[in-house]
């Protein structure tokens, strides 16, 4: 196919995106800058005095507004021996403050004060592992229960949500990785003010009760995913390919980590992070700029900012020896393979991201023409540049899911004759354009929907520093040449970069146990 | 009329009492007919140098032979994997892909549905891409061998994850073996289809006037797209397409209590009871009465399991409604050592809707989060096509979407309760698959118990 120019932005010749007020800009306030290069949307950037944050982008259909609030904090920050304690903070702050979710709040304040004085004291006695008392344990743990149902009775079941949701709240929620904790949802335009007032309180003023149920609330979550063979597998690739960096946690936290955190823990943490000099919100929809300005300096310039704490972790060591582990687990054969990669501000990211592509977008990607197709080996093979994040240099993926009577080993092998096949020979140029005709058409599509829109602009701004962050990417790949791409492959897709997690079922001796299909 | 200003956070923050309930009319999409039978949506709009395209096709897995379970399901990705009569399968994926165009074709329970989106200036090259998929598949040996050997290896996989397959084994043991909404694929019925029975499925049920065509996007108008459509479906020959019947759910009442006896990290218990067919009058009190049992954070089932207990991470119930009929499901991961708990306080809450009385706030905190989030149902110009093609697709009285709101407003305390009545746990179907050696305790204390082997 003839080499064709790479498709322009188009969003000149088009009907705005973005309604325009009808009013000059000069009407933002003072420090308030809207983006006119039409490369981008016209974002307008404010930030309070303490240092919170605005993007905003007024963008019409019908009325509704969508908000992300991203803060720069995520399993990577938390403390040694505390691990999945930014996502055990996150479910607590649904948990309402001090005006909201209570009936009383100094009588409750006093019974939250006794559990927290249990919930620690058993933390304690049951952190002596064999050597704890059990009726010790026991006692505590009825105090402890006690305390929780008389709190019980000065709380208002959910009321912080509730609320959101009676005023219309869509797709209200929040994630942590293991860089960034978000909070998010979409609500009718009018609403723009109830959301300022709400979501102010939650971050100005949380009151973490409930805690220690909630704690067993997020064991169940980890037992969820004890259970899936894909976490399974990527808990134990972090935990392998990563021997000094905090990416080797898994976010929802190591058990034994979960049973030793305490309510004060994770006010301690809120106090260090949930700071808004540390957070970025972008707000997406049918709103005047002016007034989302004038209602987050009402609503948010109360929150003290505060200097944030060195984000510098112990760096990885180069890997140089191949690591190998096989997995025992009740399902299917399937691997996932990690590469040490250089980080996403280096000059070779690009590169990785092109050839990341090369292998496996779309069914014209070579994993798919040759592995799946072709020599029929998988059900699927996939890859991904930066996983588990992109603050800090992380791990090129490979996911492989052999199809039988294929094996694992035959994958692995095909997987390896490909990344070979490209150290070789480049890619064709066909390949490279495909990519970026992919990548500026999801550009565009990223516009349709408010919500993603919000997501990528805070998320953007708040850890890579730029809101444009994707605008700037795709200048960066434009510029990767076929050579590139093999240079980066030989250079990170080699055997002692290498860790590989494979999952193979339990042999039957050991299987027998509790293993349904076994014993009638 | 209710009150929906947020009486209950109102002492907190009184100045929230100035929301009300959204005035939102659910916006129109112009509907166009052709000759031959076809329907299209379609909703133009320029702000975006895209446009997309969604089918919906009356040919879902409900519509399987018996002997040949699966075929909607190998049929619906081969429409465009398979290649077709005037594009090779290999130029399919070519010129879409470099395109940066995207084609998905997947089955579902009662429908095919074929989802196109291209950059406007490529509209022509992937409609025409687009149409052959639709109507003349070519199904190339090489490609149904890969689909199939996919679908069989999906089948060796089924059982992976425990909570996926409770849910669908709870189903499979509601419906009963008469039943398509409860089948599943099996190897023999995979291998029993044929080059020749894909051909036959798609001359059956892919006809114009058995879909419906959502259409929105950067056209210069309706008559563009209109003649576009014309142009590339117009001369489609209509048929009459036999629906099969769909038989009664195999499970009329009582308790059935199934178990998985399997060393898994986490117990999953899955109940399923009888609801109504998608078009059945019952359905707005269902709605909300799902929605005040398990419909989230501040659900019975989220309140009691989960905020209360600390048992679970994920708790919740909703009602799927189907044409012929619907189901209600319950679910719950646990752990094994308080499997018991979470399964009695299940079957506490789900006997308490039918027969203890809906709470004022209860009905307003419920009304409230289903008008209110309404008009996000049309927060793209394609999702306001998709909801009024479907709104007609799924057999709804012209309007139901311009009355849902008040539909929603008009049930009351007693119409949410009597809609409880059909979660009587005394006739559920209970799935459990969790390690028995480490229940709290035996499942046979909950009634009789079936014991499965997986496979």
């Amino acid at each position: 196919m003839k080499s064709m120019a790479l498709i322009p932005l188009l969003l000149l010749c088009c009907a705005p995106l973005y309604a325009a007020d009808g009013k000059p800009a000069d009407e933002l306030p003072p420090g308030a800058a809207r983006e006119t290069d039409a490369k981008y949307p016209p974002v307008i950037s404010y930030t309070l005095k303490n240092g919170l944050k605005l993007l905003i982008l007024e963008k019409k259909f019908v009325p509704t507004v969508s908000f992300s609030m991203t803060f720069k904090v995520g399993n990577v920050d938390c403390p040694s021996g505390k691990t999945g304690l930014a996502h055990v903070f996150e479910h607590m702050a649904f948990k309402g403050t001090k005006v909201m979710n209570t009936k009383d709040y100094p009588k409750e304040k006093a019974l939250l004060d006794q559990i927290e004085t249990a919930g620690k004291n058993l933390i304690a006695e049951e952190s002596l592992g064999a050597k704890a008392d059990p009726q010790k344990v026991k006692d505590l743990k009825q105090k402890l229960s006690d305390l929780e149902k008389a709190a019980d009775a000065y709380s208002v079941n959910a009321e912080f949500v509730s609320t959101l949701e009676k005023l219309g709240a869509n797709g209200l929620n929040a994630y942590t990785s293991v860089d960034e904790t978000v909070y998010h949802m979409s609500m009718p335009a009018d609403r723009l003010e109830a959301w300022m007032i709400l979501e102010s309180d939650r971050f100005k003023n949380p009151v973490l009760r409930e805690f220690y149920k909630e704690r067993s609330v997020i064991m169940e979550e980890r037992r969820m995913g004890e259970a899936n063979p894909g976490n399974v597998l990527f808990e134990n690739l972090s935990a392998t390919a990563f021997s000094a960096h905090p990416y080797m946690n898994p976010i929802v936290g190591w058990m034994d980590d979960l049973k030793k955190l305490s309510r004060t823990d994770a006010e301690e943490f809120y106090a260090t992070y949930y700071v808004p000099n540390n957070a970025t919100l972008a707000v997406v929809g049918d709103v005047k700029p002016a007034e989302v300005i004038r209602l987050a300096e009402k609503y948010f310039a109360g929150w003290q900012s505060k200097p944030l704490p060195s984000m510098s972790y112990t760096a990885e060591p180069e890997q140089k020896s191949e690591k190998r582990v096989n997995v025992f687990f009740n399902a299917k054969p399937s691997f996932y393979m990690g590469f040490h990669n250089p980080g996403d501000d280096h000059a070779d990211a690009p590169a990785l991201i092109m050839l990341s592509e090369v292998l496996s977008n779309g069914k014209t990607g070579r994993f798919y023409r040759n592995l799946v197709e072709g020599k029929q080996l998988a059900l699927g093979a996939g890859t991904h540049h930066a996983l588990p994040g992109n603050r800090y240099p992380s791990l090129f993926l490979v996911a492989g899911t052999p199809k039988a009577p294929h094996t694992n080993e035959e994958l692995e092998a095909g997987i390896w004759e490909e990344i070979e096949a490209v150290k070789k020979a480049p890619p064709t140029p066909w390949e490279l354009e495909k990519i970026l005709n992919n990548y500026e058409v999801e550009m565009i599509r990223g516009l349709e929907s408010n919500m993603d829109l919000a997501k990528g602009l805070a998320s953007n701004d708040r850890i890579k520093g730029d809101w444009k962050y994707n605008w700037r990417l795709l200048e960066d790949l434009k510029k990767v040449k076929p050579e590139d791409v093999s240079a980066a492959a030989a250079k990170y897709l080699k055997r002692s970069n290498y860790t590989i997690i494979t999952m193979t079922q339990p042999a039957p001796e050991t299987a027998a146990a509790g293993k349904g299909a076994d014993k009638k | 009329m209710i009150n929906l200003a947020v009486s209950t956070a109102l002492a907190a923050h009184p100045e929230l009492a100035k929301f009300g309930q959204i005035k939102f009319d659910a916006p129109d999409a112009p509907r166009y007919a052709l000759a031959n039978g076809l329907v299209v949506y379609i909703v133009k709009d320029n702000t975006l140098p895209v446009v997309h395209f969604s089918a919906y096709i009356k040919a879902g897995s409900a519509y399987d032979p018996a002997a040949k379970i699966g075929l909607a399901q190998l049929t619906a990705p081969l429409l465009r994997d398979g290649g077709t009569a005037k594009y090779k399968a290999e130029d399919i994926d070519k010129t879409l892909e470099y395109l940066g165009a995207t084609l998905d074709t997947g089955a579902y329970t009662e429908e095919t549905q074929a989802e196109m989106t291209a950059l406007r200036k490529d509209l022509d090259k992937a409609l025409d891409i687009y149409a052959d998929v639709l109507r003349n598949p070519a199904f190339e040996e090489e490609k149904v061998k890969i689909a199939r050997d996919e679908v069989l290896e999906l089948i060796r996989r089924r059982n992976d994850s425990p909570a996926k397959a409770a849910g669908r084994e709870a189903r499979r043991r509601f419906f009963g073996p008469a039943n398509p909404y409860g089948w599943r694929n099996e190897e023999a019925t995979i291998n029993a289809i044929t080059r020749a029975d894909l051909a036959a499925f798609h001359a059956a049920h892919f006809r114009p006037n058995n879909m419906i065509l959502a259409v929105s996007g950067d056209f210069t108008s309706d008559e563009e797209a209109l003649a576009k459509i014309k142009e590339k479906f117009g001369d489609w020959q209509p048929a009459e397409v036999i629906k099969p019947a769909v038989p009664a759910p195999d499970h009329q009442g009582g308790r059935q209590i199934y178990l998985v006896d399997k060393d898994v990290a986490q117990a999953s218990i899955v109940i399923v009871q009888k609801g109504v067919r998608r078009t059945d009058p019952a359905n707005d009190a269902i709605t909300v009465l799902s929605d005040i049992l398990g419909g989230g954070f501040q659900s019975r089932l989220f309140a009691e399991v989960r905020t209360k207990r600390g048992l679970a991470y994920s708790v919740g119930s909703y009602g799927a409604s189907l044409r012929e009929g619907g189901f209600l499901i319950t679910s719950c991961g646990t752990k094994n050592e308080t499997y018991s708990q979470a399964l009695s306080e299940m079957l506490k809450q789900l006997g308490l809707v039918g027969s203890a009385p809906v709470t004022p706030e209860e009905l307003e905190r419920s009304k409230g989060s289903t008008i209110n989030p309404f008009v996000f149902k049309f927060s793209t110009p394609h999702k306001l096509a998709v909801e009024r093609a479907l709104e007609e697709y799924y057999g709804y009285e012209k309007g139901h979407l311009d009355n849902y709101v008040k539909a929603i407003s008009a049930v009351d305390a007693a119409a949410a309760q009597a809609a409880g009545k059909l979660f009587d746990p005394s006739s559920a179907v209970i799935y459990v698959i969790g390690n028995s050696k480490k229940f709290d305790r035996p499942l046979s204390e909950f009634g009789p118990v079936t014991e499965l082997k997986e496979d």
